[in-house]
């Protein structure tokens, strides 16, 4: 359990798909609390509902059974509206593929989600602190996967958002561009207090979390604390 | 059976894309279908032409004189070249209505037995005239238009007034005939009622009796060899008459009725090139388009297919597949409604044009030659849009695609205009000049569309300011009235005295033989008096002009064909029927244009004196106050020698209720190019859509509401549809000036006029276009996974 009050509660939450003509529960019963400036890893295998429970959380999608409340508003109820005005005001997410807009521009990416909210932090200064300072004016195609991802996590943080989700941050770089990126995602959990969220099927992540939640067939089938997390530069996978 | 899975797939690829795949279709099957009617109506007017005229033996030449003995023709019959000949007489009398109206009826005399003679006349109703002894019942048979707009069938009696004398007559039948296809009086009348003019054909005998013509006649008409010198023997001809009156001599082609159908002929094949060609043309490039970015999409599949051994000839031949499908079922549906239009407009022109037999055939050519044309454009957009197969190489296909390159806009050197425009706008920017030729097309395409859109709608201008024009600033009496022959300017005072007459203006129309270097010109001359009101004359140019104190203002039209300019003196020779002919030499003071009909303007009293006369006319323009025409045409009953009453406002409102043919031409267009805009628009909107779903989707996961997401792909179609409404209205414009030109008689001036309720109109079109666009993006944002998307790579 989180030492705070938790910001994020899922009670008994299920999500079922229907794929052409098959029912797919692709998660079950499943409950979960976030506090507020927690970074949290979950960890488990493709197919075992990571996904789906970031898309529950991120406001992407809508539980069919159970609760899932933001700051004690039930999120499970809420229609299209104040879906999207809950992913632009509390939301930031970090894609496995940087999903950048090919027409603009590092700044322009980021411009856009400043775009989005009344008290945004200065695209210029994000872009900087994510090292990206020199690469501004760069069009996506003229980055490297790594640079890619640096801005996308740019994008995100720059609406400074309450909640960062990270689904397989690293799925697609190699690791040593991989570790920059989970070092920045501990930044922004530890300078502007963000809480982090990151979906990985990679279990050496967890070592960065003090908390770890462990998925397997639409299940969390385990949670476990980490008294002393480790920077990511430290991982090895 | 297992189908190859390749077909397969081309069939669910068309599953899966069928909503631009349809677009593609609707185009290529208009744009074959105004081509399969146009040439299908064109066809069925030429055949039954072609078989009527040879059925009738229509005259190749004809010969108007005042009076010449019936021995005249076989002196014609025996000049070489000549291998046929009739002589009859032809002669417009009044036919007073039971209301105490009156109409014109032309007299003609046809020889019996029929067989022999030319422009034979074709029994629709009823019998054919007999040869009835002098005295006896005078029966005749009427035109199938002006019966039935006077409520005249075989059984009915009417009465004539020929020679100064009443005479009754008996309707025996109902007759078409090759020189009365569309019935006209002159070139000044065509749009006159068909109420107003009538044939009337009978033996020539009778004819003879009643119109004091025994053992003469007025016309010959002239079959020639196939291969004659048509000039050579129309000379020696008007040499054989010139001792009987020569009044005028014309061609077929130059023939009044024939000259209208061949003018209508004309216009279908302008139509038939002109539109046809934008649509298939443009549907050729939606689907090169839409087919390039489809390979593009499937690049991993392809490069699968590659690394499974299939070759870049079957893959072509699948997407290829895909443009020639859409080509095969556009042509097939093109061809049918095409036949389906060809049937409404070959109707519809039947109630104008009299062609017995006049029916719409399924036409093997055109379909062929159409499905043809659809299926070789359809091999080219395959072509140009499945290239990019050959590009796709195995291995690299398998990778994750790099995102789009993109490079910097000339407008970012401007930093001052760049920075002002909001992200949706430098996104949209750089999207339309990094696809270029897909933007160019969607340009082309709302370009085009708007473009006919204002066509389609000019038409309608035109016609109105044409009408506008004649009626309300040409001729601005309300009656015109004929005399039977030239009378004395004091007789005028007679109708000044009828009941509602206001003012009274005399006019004497004189036809004339023009001759200028050898060229000649037959037209009619209005001799009326300076300063007078009742006919507004325009130069060439349209501005309005008064008649010169001295010389003649020639109509610009016998100018061009004559080759004469102000200031040159030409040769003119009265063509009246009546007395004397007379030559003068007159200089050309101006030039001036009629929108309907050809008229040159003399000074009254010049054109008396040219004819050795004094206050002399044929004819008076009337004003009548309010509402009081009728009762005044009423009163000219009794009236004997007054050939014809002309009502300026019955001519009007008969011309604007027989514009059926106009409206449903101008809503098919409209409809038309509105399919093609909405089929543009719906293609660049769905092209567009599938190529940044991605973006579109980390949007929506970003924040923005699907309404802001629909605005950031709007603007990119929006930009290109302003460009391409604002582009459009100036090219519409160009080419309605082209179309006028193209659709201009020498009977009919089409002034390429553009009302601003047009531009309006297609502006608002453009505005419909953008609003769909809007829509579709949002409909398909609803379908959007966004979720699914975003996690998956492309």
């Amino acid at each position: 359990m989180p030492s705070g009050e938790p910001l994020w509660k899922l009670e008994q939450v299920t999500k079922t798909y229907l794929m052409g003509q098959v029912l797919v529960t692709a998660l079950q019963e499943t409950s979960l609390e976030i506090a507020e400036g927690e970074l949290m890893v979950i960890l488990g295998p493709s197919g075992s509902g990571k996904t789906t429970l970031l898309n529950l959380i991120g406001g992407m999608d809508v539980p069919t059974e159970g609760k899932i409340l933001y700051s004690g508003e039930s999120l499970e109820k809420a229609d299209e509206k104040r879906l999207t005005a809950y992913r632009r005001d509390v939301v930031g997410f970090v894609f496995q593929f940087s999903n950048l807009i090919p027409d603009l521009t590092a700044l322009e990416n980021v411009a856009l989600g400043a775009a989005l909210t009344q008290r945004p932090l200065s695209p210029e200064k994000v872009l900087e602190e994510v090292g990206m300072a020199d690469r501004m004016g760069h069009f996506p195609a003229q980055l490297s996967g790594g640079e890619q991802q640096r801005v996308a996590i740019a994008r995100a943080l720059v609406k400074n958002p309450r909640l960062l989700l990270c689904d397989e941050p690293t799925g697609s770089l190699d690791c040593s561009t991989g570790k920059r990126i989970l070092e920045l995602l501990e930044r922004a959990n530890r300078i502007y207090g963000t809480t982090v969220v990151i979906v990985s099927h990679n279990a050496a992540i967890g070592r960065m979390a003090k908390r770890i939640a462990r998925m397997s067939s639409g299940r969390i089938t385990s949670f476990s604390e980490n008294p002393s997390p480790v920077s990511p530069g430290e991982i090895e996978w | 059976m297992v189908k190859s899975p390749l077909l397969n797939k081309l069939f669910r690829t068309i599953h899966s894309t069928r909503g631009p795949f349809f677009g593609v279709v609707a185009v290529v099957a208009v744009g074959l279908s105004v081509f399969i009617s146009m040439v299908a109506v064109s066809d069925n007017l030429l055949r039954s032409r072609e078989s009527f005229y040879r059925q009738t033996d229509f005259a190749d030449l004809f010969f108007h004189v005042v009076r010449a003995p019936e021995g005249v023709v076989e002196k014609i019959a025996a000049v070489n070249g000549v291998c046929g000949v009739s002589g009859r007489i032809q002669k417009d009398v009044s036919l007073f209505r039971p209301d105490g109206t009156r109409a014109t009826l032309r007299l003609t005399g046809f020889r019996l037995p029929m067989e022999n003679e030319l422009n034979r006349i074709l029994v629709q109703k009823g019998r054919l005239f007999e040869n009835n002894p002098e005295g006896g019942v005078l029966e005749i048979l009427l035109n199938p238009q002006f019966a039935k707009a006077n409520g005249l069938r075989p059984g009915s009696t009417v009465s004539v007034a020929a020679e100064g004398k009443e005479k009754p007559m008996e309707v025996v039948g109902i007759a078409a005939s090759p020189e009365f296809v569309y019935a006209v009086k002159d070139a000044a009348s065509v749009f006159e009622d068909p109420s107003g003019f009538g044939v009337a054909m009978m033996s020539l005998k009778q004819a003879q009796q009643i119109l004091d013509f025994r053992g003469s006649v007025n016309q010959i008409l002239v079959r020639i060899v196939p291969g004659t010198d048509l000039n050579r023997l129309r000379k020696e001809i008007r040499t054989i008459l010139e001792p009987y009156g020569n009044l005028a001599d014309y061609p077929q082609k130059d023939q009044i009725s024939e000259a209208i159908l061949r003018g209508e002929l004309e216009q279908l094949r302008v139509a038939a090139t002109f539109l046809p060609s934008f649509f298939l043309g443009l549907a050729t490039l939606m689907q090169a388009v839409f087919l390039g970015r489809l390979v593009k999409a499937a690049r991993t599949q392809i490069g699968l297919m590659k690394a499974l051994g299939y070759d870049n000839g079957r893959l072509m031949l699948l997407y290829g597949g895909y443009s020639l499908a859409s080509s095969g079922i556009g042509g097939g549906v093109g061809i049918v409604a095409g036949y389906g239009l060809a049937r409404v407009f070959t109707r519809l022109y039947a109630t104008y044009f009299n062609l017995p037999r006049l029916e719409a055939a399924f036409n093997p050519r055109s379909a062929g030659l159409g499905l043809a044309l659809t299926l070789a454009l359809g091999c080219l957009a395959g072509l140009l849009g499945a290239r990019f197969i050959l590009e796709i190489r195995p291995a690299e296909a398998m990778r994750l695609p790099s995102p789009r390159r993109t490079v910097k806009l000339f407008l970012e050197e401007w930093p001052f205009v760049w920075e002002r425009l909001d992200l949706a706008s430098r996104m949209s920017l750089r999207s339309i000049f990094r696809n270029r030729f897909r933007s160019a097309v969607t340009f082309l395409g709302v370009l085009v569309s708007i473009g006919m859109l204002v066509v389609s709608l000019f038409t309608r201008d035109s016609v109105e300011s044409l009408f506008d024009r004649h009626f309300n600033w040409e001729l601005r009496y309300d009656l015109l009235a004929r005399f039977a022959s030239p009378v004395k300017s004091s007789e005028l005072l007679n109708l000044e005295r009828l009941p509602g007459v206001l003012r009274v203006e005399p006019l004497f129309e004189l036809p004339v033989r023009l001759t200028f270097r050898g060229r000649h010109e037959e037209t009619v001359v209005f001799g009326i008096v300076p300063g007078q009101s009742f006919f507004g004359i325009s130069d060439h140019r349209n501005r309005p002009r008064g008649l010169p104190v001295s010389g003649l203002l020639l109509d610009w039209n016998s100018a061009r064909k004559l080759g004469a300019r102000p200031g040159d003196i030409l040769e003119m020779e009265t063509l009246l029927g009546k007395g004397p002919s007379r030559k003068d030499r007159l200089t050309v003071a101006g030039l001036c244009r009629k929108s309907v009909g050809r008229v040159s303007y003399l000074d009254l009293q010049t054109l008396n004196s040219i004819l050795q006369e004094t206050g002399l006319v044929t004819g008076a323009a009337i004003k009548t106050g309010w509402g009081q025409s009728l009762k005044t045409e009423r009163a000219m009953t009794g009236m004997i020698n007054v050939s014809s009453v002309i009502s300026r406002q019955k001519e009007r409102e008969y011309m604007e209720r027989n514009l059926a043919y106009m409206n449903l031409s101008v809503a098919i267009l409209v409809a038309f190019s509105s399919l093609l805009g909405l089929a543009i628009i719906f293609n660049a909107s769905a092209l567009a859509f599938s190529e940044r779903r991605r973006d579109l989707a980390s949007l929506r996961a970003m924040g923005f509401s699907r309404g802001e997401v629909a605005m950031f792909l709007l603007k990119e179609n929006l930009l290109l549809l302003a460009a391409g409404t604002f582009a459009g209205l100036p090219f519409g414009r160009l080419l309605s000036e082209g179309y006028a030109r193209a659709v201009s008689t020498d009977l009919f001036s089409f002034a390429a006029v553009v009302f601003p309720r047009t531009y309006l109109l297609a502006t608002a079109g453009g505005a419909a276009f953008s609003a769909l666009a809007f829509f579709l993006g949002l409909r398909s944002l609803k379908q959007l996974d966004v979720a699914e998307i975003v996690k998956a790579r492309d």
